[in-house]
């Protein structure tokens, strides 16, 4: 189910939010704590890691278990995360306010259901605003995979976390050779080839992505210079991360349709969407970010003499791009 | 169980705004308030502990502020005779008596603990996490009950020895005994075996009718129960847009103020029927509430929202409800209480100040 929302704040003084995803070992908590002591709160995950997360506590940090709840029996995209919804409405309160909530998801956990979260719990939405996610890489885990002929990724979920990124930061670097972070770097942008990719020199508190998930961020979706190939994930032709390009103009339903289609109906999962979307009768871009199928929406500049097109970025698993690239040219009107 | 839908109706007339007094200035957020029952003391939570206003003439006079600094507090809540108060910091509840002496501190396992008095004994119940208990005013376990197997997002008691927890999945109602039974892990009282009512999605928060017999259950697949406790029948008024976390009763039983994050509204009941088959909507523009206090003997009930306003509405036996004052609290409002008497609001803000609004 589409819930269109608008985002209309004008002045907007939540918190940001931060969602920090990566496997186990890629040092998640470590950099919490680098940078919890810049004025930020952090909710750590015990997610399926086990009860072991619980010395965050130690350091002021607040870690809760993690807790699933369907807002509506048997329907995972209608599902929150409570512990969140519980959590952090206090944490944004506190005095003095924190610069910024950065929210844990465990190696297990999922990305998408704790961002979606906080579009979709309209409690949590007066207080907080969804504002970037960064996952880690352990590299030198990965080139240890890689050298062994493995599968760099041990789970479709560390997938998910660098899919789901606005930056990826690949950690312990240092240890590796020029040629080995070379591999590293190219796996990490077979997944999701539009991040930014970082190495994190473990000097300070890395800089965090921001704006990703709202007007600022989405409108430089229009400037992304398209990879070809798309992204393989996988030997099969499915992409993790792909962008999807069509001229002319669509009717909202029709968009609104085609990605309940996306999530539904082409046995991928849609993890994350944004982009500029020409809208019939609209003369100004519209601008669009979401989470599985909840959307913000934005007016953004106006098209003036521009030609119209509609692009929107896709994350998510198994998704059959050129497939879903059709049937939106199939409804979009030049 | 009968259902019943919601729907919108056109709201009052905007009322005036009505002077109003600081009583006290706290750190950062108010994130609760209580008068105690007799209407002496008002308590405060705030990210420093409890600050304790001294009140005669109805609340309208303070006295001096003293602050008990017990760490961070989310909920205060007095036990019923006055003589003790729970403050409930994010992993600690302490006890503090009238006097203002700190009694006990006791930890929980779990952050973001729920506590209530026992209305018949000096006991108050702490759910924590998957863990229930009970405790006597000094901090010691009167009887701890055995693993839930699910968390607890809040209790409430339903009459004499008969607690209510709310639960993903449903309400678990526990009966507390007197008797010290062996093996029962506490030296003082026992459960009894646990009564269960289904309920689908989580329950998020409760409210107890007066009069007890019957418990109100927000839940986060926007709907409300109201469950009698005694034959489990409940009725379910469903289609609010998100979550239910909100409940406030009418001091005679007879209505239900129901918020969720974006409209207030009150229902009408009689037992678990609801009378006029839809509720009252408070206001026609939208609002995003943050507390609903019913006054604690008339048809008023007041909402506070993130916009820093409190509006005050009298709610009809027929037709639309009438806002009838309107006070700017300058910052988003976090907590409201009415004075025992009827005749103040206590209004704490996101920016700190706790105000006395003569509204009644």
């Amino acid at each position: 189910m589409i819930d269109p929302t608008r985002g209309t704040l004008s002045r907007d003084n939540r918190v940001p939010v931060t969602l920090v995803a990566g496997w186990l070992g890629a040092g998640k908590s470590a950099l919490a704590r680098r940078l919890a002591s810049d004025g930020a709160a952090w909710v750590g995950s015990w997610g399926w890691e086990g009860p072991g997360a619980r010395d965050d506590t130690a350091s002021g940090e607040l870690a809760i278990e993690e807790e699933v709840a369907e807002r509506r029996a048997g329907c995972a995209c209608c599902a929150v995360r409570w512990d969140l919804v519980r959590s952090l409405p206090s944490l944004a309160l506190r005095s003095p306010a924190p610069s910024r909530i950065l929210v844990e998801v465990g190696a297990l956990s999922d990305v998408a259901l704790a961002g979606g979260t906080m579009l979709r719990e309209r409690r949590l939405r007066h207080r907080v605003r969804l504002d970037g996610a960064i996952a880690l890489v352990d590299g030198p885990a990965v080139a240890c995979r890689l050298a062994a002929g493995q599968d760099p990724w041990p789970h479709p979920r560390a997938w998910d976390h660098l899919a789901f990124a606005d930056s990826i930061l690949v950690g312990r670097a240092c240890r590796l050779s020029t040629a080995a972070v070379d591999e590293v770097l190219e796996v990490v942008a077979q997944v999701n080839p539009l991040a930014e990719v970082r190495i994190d020199s473990g000097d300070g508190a890395p800089e965090l992505p921001t704006g990703g998930f709202g007007a600022a961020g989405v409108a430089k979706v229009e400037a992304i210079e398209v990879p070809r190939p798309p992204s393989r994930a996988r030997e099969g032709g499915v992409a993790m991360v792909d962008v999807v390009d069509v001229a002319g103009e669509l009717e909202w339903d029709d968009l609104v349709g085609w990605l309940n289609r996306v999530h539904r109906e082409t046995g991928g999962e849609l993890l994350r969407a944004r982009g500029v979307v020409a809208v019939r009768g609209d003369d100004r871009r519209r601008l669009v970010s979401g989470v599985r199928t909840m959307l913000d929406q934005w007016a953004g500049r106006p098209w003036a003499g521009a030609s119209r097109g509609s692009r929107l970025v896709l994350a998510g698993r198994d998704l059959p791009v050129e497939v879903l690239q059709d049937a939106l040219a199939a409804v979009s009107r030049t | 169980m009968s259902t019943a839908q919601r729907r919108s109706r056109p709201g009052g007339r905007p009322g005036g705004t009505t002077a109003h007094r600081e009583l006290a200035r706290l750190a950062g957020a108010v994130t609760a308030l209580e008068w105690s029952p007799r209407g002496e003391q008002l308590a405060a939570g705030g990210p420093d502990g409890v600050v304790m206003v001294g009140a005669s003439g109805g609340g309208r006079r303070a006295e001096p502020v003293r602050t008990h600094e017990v760490g961070r507090v989310r909920a205060v809540t007095w036990s019923g005779g006055g003589t003790w108060l729970a403050a409930v910091g994010d992993q600690e509840v302490t006890m503090i008596d009238s006097g203002g002496e700190v009694l006990a501190a006791m930890g929980t396992r779990a952050w973001g603990p729920v506590v209530a008095w026992a209305p018949d004994r000096p006991a108050l119940a702490v759910g924590s996490g998957q863990d229930l208990a009970v405790v006597d005013p000094s901090g010691r376990l009167v009887l701890e009950h055995p693993w839930l197997g699910a968390g607890v997002n809040d209790l409430v008691w339903v009459g004499a020895g008969c607690l209510a927890v709310a639960m993903r999945g449903g309400l678990m109602l526990v009966a507390v005994g007197d008797r010290a039974v062996p093996g029962s892990g506490g030296p003082g009282g026992h459960t009894e075996a646990p009564g269960w009512i289904d309920i689908a999605g989580l329950v998020t928060t409760l409210a107890a009718a007066p009069g007890g017999g019957r418990v109100a259950a927000g839940n986060i697949d926007g709907s409300v129960r109201v469950v009698c406790t005694i034959t489990n029948e409940a009725v379910e008024m469903t289609d609010y847009d998100s979550t239910v976390d909100l409940l406030a009763w009418q001091a005679d039983g007879r209505r239900l103020a129901v918020a969720s994050a974006d409209e207030a509204t009150v229902w009408e009941l009689d037992g678990i029927e609801v009378v006029s088959g839809e509720p009252v909507l408070l206001g026609n523009e939208p609002c995003q509430p943050t507390t609903v206090t019913f006054h604690p003997t008339d048809s008023l009930v007041a909402v506070g929202d993130t916009a820093g306003s409190v509006a005050l509405w009298s709610i009809p036996s027929e037709g639309d409800a009438v806002e009838v004052a309107t006070l700017a609290a300058g910052a988003e409002v976090t907590a409201t209480a009415w004075h025992p008497g009827g005749t103040t609001l206590a209004v704490g803000t996101a920016a700190g100040r706790v105000l006395a609004w003569a509204a009644g």
